[in-house]
């Protein structure tokens, strides 16, 4: 019997012939049944890697040193032995189902390894009863939400039986609820059947709790980390700013009591949890209180918004897509003000990407009124940014509206240079990275100079720095250019340090209104998950910022 | 779900029973065997949907039977008892009576079709045919996933160009050019994505052996007893219809109606998804 469930052994990479390599003598081996999860910047060849286990999907160019799946090399296996040994779940639910109906979907890999009819029934009926999914058996793919259509990928590929599955980034384009189901599901397939799981994943805060090992590459595809969770955490908090922002809530606002010298424990484990947070923070505050003496202040509740000045209004709005149709927009009251960056949060379906396309004026609402007083140009960033790319390179992508638009070249090398796209400018639009692309279509968007930018989920399945260099472009774009700007988003924590006011939609209606900062102190589940560590113990604090300065109010620099 | 049982009977049974039923329909103006087929289709549909759908469909069905029974006796003088003329139209009862039995007739297909659609869902007319030819299949379900895919693909790319150039060029020339510029975009991606399902198929050993395919109807007893039971009934029909009992003539005059045991097996084997029924009572 082999003793690992995977091997690599001084495994390296290049493209062809440019010779740069990809991976850099990567050597790591996981234990039967383990849950690892393999983290590093974007560009550090963590896909690369994965795929390499699997021929069928292995990125052509030059390798060199060995991988060993379950004792054998992947590339000497017949090919049914391969399609069976490694499970491979990619990115995006949408493009990984082939067949039109649920059934079929589940079926199709068995099909494919010619299993006989009456074992695939059994297959197919106790994958079906173990992921829950016997109640839309029946129901056409098309059909299925986001989150349905990524379980029914993972249920096709477990039906097969695989012993090692490999994950890259499952989750990025689900929002955070069906997110955390994923995850659950997944943490059963490996604890109930023993499946060794490894997965690419940026949303640590999802991740983290379940794994019980961490490979972390870094830029050149140099593995620099293998180990337990703690210890990976304890790394980046002593390094590695890039990608420190990825780490959990709890774990950022220990690093940062930590930091101050407020750790009471310093061999406990870093929190990963809310949980483990909330027992961390009132541990720490509690020993400053009494030990130290210091006096802790609740932070100022609010944020102070930018004057109202009001772009575009909408009233008494009223919209549905078909007569036969609910509606999805009822009553909506909300204004856009210039020079502020207004958010709306709320769940799927709740009409937040309606009411953006009602403001854009691509949709007539059936009631009410939109009204844009100054004649102000309102530009709509969709869901999908690789939408907006027709070129076979980024910079004629950026030209081609420069008739309309009325821009110059060197108004393209400027926006270039100013999202740092500049090294990009040859490269083909869909082989820019998730964060790269949302850039991208936002800087093509403001070469039409609008006054109004509506965005639907601009740092969807984005990385942490990503998403924290979108959010310096857009803060620059409001305070200092006079934009009005509304996006939407699923990331709370994002909005709590990036927009100035925060609207909820629920039920097709825009229930409140609040400074950005008010609106996550207010509200009890629905808020970041620092304010929901913080709640009743540092009263005020939605940002990991908010908790370090509510220590150094109090003199903590005195700890050092 | 279609209701009742024959709608869960194989597959190979509908269909065989839908292709019997839609022929002999076609094959007769016989005004009992009209009259028969429609009642049985239209009995057979209420039972499928409910009358309240069934009366909305009426209201189509209704006057296409009329239409086709007036346009014929105005165009078809044959006939020897006439009503009435007026220039070169001669309207006569046999005429009349011919046109409503093809009007019936014509009803009672579209009926039976009706029929077809709720019980043969595609499933089940892909296990038919794709069964012996799994990629044939396979394309078709890949089909039946893709084109509902690029529909609303084409709203959301035709949507997020309106939102930002649709303004500026509202000229014929312009909208082309953006039209042109859709379907750019749209190759585009669906380029990309096919890479990708191409991807998640290897993945899944697609080409890695023969393919078997995922059957969800097996045969029982009950489906060869019901399946012997139509192949009588349809044998003996056929003898009837070709040894006369189904012919009849409208002209010169319209011939006499007799009883005849003929329709009672006409009835028996259209009847049939009523028949099945029967096993409810059985204990």
């Amino acid at each position: 019997m082999p003793e690992y469930a995977l091997e690599v052994q001084d495994y390296s990479f290049s493209y062809g012939k440019t010779g740069v390599n990809v991976l850099n003598g990567v050597t790591f081996s996981l234990d039967k049944g383990s849950f690892t999860a393999l983290c590093g910047v974007s560009g550090s060849g963590k896909s690369t890697l994965l795929r390499a286990f699997k021929p069928e999907l292995a990125v052509e160019g030059e390798s060199s040193g060995q991988i060993r799946v379950l004792g054998d090399d992947p590339y000497t296996l017949s090919p049914v032995e391969s399609a069976t040994r490694v499970g491979f779940v990619m990115q995006d639910p949408e493009n990984q189902i082939v067949t039109d109906t649920v059934w079929h979907e589940l079926a199709f890999g068995l099909e494919n390894i010619g299993m006989d009819t009456e074992t695939m029934h059994r297959r197919v009926a106790e994958t079906a009863h173990f992921f829950g999914i016997g109640g839309w058996f029946d129901r056409r793919t098309t059909d299925l939400s986001g989150g349905q259509k990524q379980l029914l990928n993972l249920a096709a590929i477990v039906v097969m039986q695989p012993a090692v599955l490999v994950l890259d980034e499952p989750t990025s384009q689900l929002d955070p609820i069906a997110a955390k189901d994923f995850f659950d599901v997944l943490e059963r397939v490996n604890s109930e059947l023993g499946i060794t799981i490894i997965i690419i994943e940026h949303r640590l805060e999802d991740v983290l709790p379940i794994a019980d090992r961490v490979l972390f590459l870094q830029k050149g595809g140099v593995l620099v980390y293998d180990g337990d969770r703690d210890g990976f955490v304890r790394m980046l908090v002593g390094n590695s700013e890039g990608f420190r922002g990825a780490l959990p809530a709890a774990t950022r606002m220990a690093a940062c009591l930590d930091r101050a010298g407020l750790n009471i424990d310093e061999d406990a484990p870093f929190p990963v949890t809310v949980r483990e947070g909330r027992t961390f923070i009132a541990e720490a505050v509690e020993h400053a209180r009494e030990v130290d003496g210091c006096e802790i202040v609740s932070r100022p509740i609010g944020r102070t918004v930018p004057a109202e000045n009001v772009a575009i209004s909408a009233r008494d709005l009223w919209f549905r897509y078909t007569k036969e149709m609910p509606f999805v927009l009822r009553g909506v009251d909300f204004d856009v003000h210039a020079g502020r960056i207004a958010a709306l949060v709320g769940g799927n379906g709740s009409g937040k990407s309606t009411l953006l396309s009602a403001l854009s004026g691509i949709r007539k609402p059936e009631r009410g009124r939109i009204a844009n007083p100054n004649k102000l140009h309102v530009a709509l960033m969709a869901q999908n940014p690789k939408m907006l790319f027709v070129h076979d390179r980024l910079v004629d992508d950026f030209l081609e509206w420069k008739d309309i638009g009325k821009y110059s070249e060197k108004d393209v090398d400027d926006i270039l240079e100013r999202f740092g796209l500049a090294e990009m400018r040859t490269r083909h639009p869909y082989d820019l990275s998730g964060g790269e692309t949302q850039k991208a279509a936002l800087a093509k968007i403001l070469l039409l100079n609008p006054d109004v930018l509506l965005l639907d989920e601009p740092v969807k399945g984005i990385d942490a720095l990503a998403k924290k260099q979108i959010g310096e472009i857009l803060t620059d774009l409001a305070v200092n250019e006079g934009k009005a700007i509304l996006l939407t988003a699923h990331d709370l924590e994002f909005v709590s340090e990036t927009a100035h006011t925060c609207s909820m939609m629920f039920g097709c209606e825009v229930t409140c209104t609040q400074d950005a900062h008010g609106f996550f102190v207010d509200n009890l589940f629905y808020s970041t998950p620092t304010a929901r560590i913080a709640r009743g113990t540092l009263e005020g604090c939605v940002t990991t910022a908010d908790i370090a300065a509510s220590f150094d109010a109090n003199g903590g620099s005195d700890h050092e | 779900m279609a209701k009742g049982l024959f709608a869960t009977y194989h597959p190979a049974v509908c269909m065989l029973f839908f292709l019997t039923a839609i022929c002999f329909t076609f094959c007769t103006q016989h005004p009992v065997y009209v009259a028969l087929t429609c009642i049985m289709a239209g009995a057979y549909l209420v039972y499928l949907r409910g009358v309240r759908p069934f009366l909305r469909s009426l209201g189509m069905f209704i006057p296409m039977v009329l239409f086709v029974g007036i346009l014929n006796s105005l165009f078809n003088s044959a006939g020897a008892t006439s009503l009435w003329k007026w220039g070169p139209f001669s309207v006569t009862v046999e005429g009349m009576c011919y046109g409503l039995a093809v009007g019936g007739m014509l009803a009672a297909i579209l009926l039976w079709f009706s029929c077809y659609n709720e019980v043969m869902t595609e499933d089940k007319f892909t296990y038919l045919f794709g069964r012996k030819l799994p990629t044939i299949s396979l394309m078709v379900s890949m089909i039946s996933r893709w084109i509902p895919r690029m529909v609303s693909r084409g709203h959301s790319v035709y949507d997020s160009q309106e939102a930002l150039i649709g303004g500026y060029d509202q000229t014929k020339s312009g909208k082309m050019k953006r039209g042109l510029r859709m379907a750019t975009v749209l190759t585009g991606l669906g380029m990309e994505d096919s890479v990708q399902t191409a991807d998640s198929m290897c993945a899944r050993g697609y080409g890695a052996t023969s393919r078997t395919s995922y059957a969800r109807f097996k045969w029982h007893t009950r489906e060869r007893i019901v399946l012997g039971l139509l192949i009588v009934l349809l044998v003996v029909n056929v003898v009837l219809l070709v040894t006369g009992t189904g012919s009849f003539k409208f002209y010169p005059r319209v011939s006499a109606i007799v009883p005849l045991w003929g329709y009672l097996t006409y009835a028996l084997m259209l009847g049939l998804p009523f028949l099945v029924e029967l096993e409810r009572f059985k204990r």
